[in-house]
């Protein structure tokens, strides 16, 4: 049995066939709602950003062209999405408490492991230290490195993603990479965060 | 003993641990790595910041994820089909817009058009009036009462007749008192005497 190519389901989508975008829907729907809790922590906000790029792709489905791959396409929607939220809850001076309300503990993704109390508050210590040095860097750095750390996206594609050059891409991930390892190293020295 | 100067750059080691560098060049900065332990040290330190940031995991969508879409894309074909299946909110508003702006210039239009209903300007003057002094107007001159009452109006020859023999108000003082005695009855108590 032969996968169906993204492309070659939205060309589907685009002819009226609703049943592929369904399976469109069914490939992505875990991916984007990752990608926007990553972008902006609120969960609820996240799968509003991700409903609301499915909306646009449903909407946009006639005026497709497959002149680029389907994931640049999304992962450009969902991305301007996710910066344009960003600078919105920058202006309105929007800042979630950092009490961990908004991650889920690491026990309930991991129900077999039966982690102690200790160590689920050390796992969410640790989230909360890489969330806020991810959170810290500039915008597109952010973005970049979710995209290519979190989603798997090749750094030619993120380059399409952000519209800038391949070079620029590679330099926006090593800075972010370093700041984040010059965030992050006292606590990877003692091999834990 | 290897030099200082021969340790690769930062960067370049980044884009290995990445994936991000030409087979070629990859091979080479394998080769250099194979000797050199501290740019071997900087590969670890890049390895040791990528397994720290797997470490941090977002939840995936919620249960009620799926339905909230299929509601909004229901709601968007809604909108799409408007009523009796055509597009009208498309052209509806610009349509409606228009309308309102056709409308508006047929109302100002008449207001706009000098002289049309604004009283002709007298000549102000500080005199007091001493009367009305009515003169039998030459037969030469055109009827400038006529034009008072709109210049595209074109009377039969008998009316015609009658406009050159009206008496003619040529005391201006006298037309500007009129207009300072009509706002007397609006101005106060005092103007019903």
């Amino acid at each position: 049995m032969t996968v169906d190519s993204d492309l070659e389901l939205m060309l589907r989508v685009r002819s009226g066939d609703a049943d592929s975008f369904e399976v469109l829907l069914n490939r992505y729907r875990a991916r984007l709602v990752s990608y926007f809790s990553r972008m902006v922590r609120d969960p609820a906000l996240a799968e509003d950003l991700a409903q609301e790029v499915f909306l646009r792709v449903y909407k946009a489905r006639n005026r497709y062209r497959p002149d680029a791959r389907f994931t640049t396409w999304l992962y450009r929607i969902a991305t301007n999405l996710a910066l344009n939220a960003i600078r919105d809850r920058k202006v309105d001076g929007y800042a979630v408490a950092d009490d961990g309300f908004d991650m889920e503990p690491a026990a309930a993704r991991i129900p077999d492991k039966k982690p102690t109390a200790e160590q689920e508050l050390m796992d969410c210590d640790r989230e909360k230290l890489i969330r806020g040095a991810v959170e810290d860097l500039p915008d597109n750095q952010r973005a970049a490195v979710i995209l290519h750390k979190y989603q798997d996206v090749d750094y030619r594609q993120i380059a399409k993603v952000l519209n800038v050059s391949e070079g620029a891409v590679k330099s926006l991930l090593f800075r972010a990479y370093e700041n984040l390892r010059r965030r992050l190293e006292p606590f990877m020295r003692g091999g834990q965060l | 003993m290897k030099k200082e100067t021969s340790c690769l750059e930062k960067e370049q080691i980044f884009y290995f641990v990445q994936g991000m560098m030409e087979a070629r060049e990859a091979e080479r900065v394998r080769c250099h790595l194979a000797d050199c332990l501290a740019c071997r040290q900087v590969t670890e330190g890049y390895q040791k910041l990528d397994l720290v940031l797997d470490s941090w995991r977002v939840g995936g969508p919620s249960a009620w994820f799926e339905s909230t879409l299929q509601a909004k894309l229901a709601s968007a074909t809604d909108e799409r089909r408007g009523f009796f299946g055509l597009p009208w909110g498309r052209w509806l508003a610009p349509a409606s817009l228009a309308a309102m702006v056709v409308f508006g210039m047929v109302m100002v239009h008449p207001w706009r058009q000098p002289g049309r209903f604004s009283p002709p300007v007298a000549p102000t003057s500080s005199r007091p009036a001493q009367g009305v002094q009515v003169q039998s107007r030459p037969q030469a001159q055109p009827a400038p009462a006529a034009s008072l009452q709109g210049a595209d109006a074109k009377p039969a020859d008998d009316e015609l007749t009658l406009y050159k023999n009206l008496p003619v108000l040529e005391n201006y003082d006298m037309l500007s008192n009129f207009d300072v005695l009509s706002e007397l009855a609006t101005a106060d108590g005092k103007a019903a005497d």
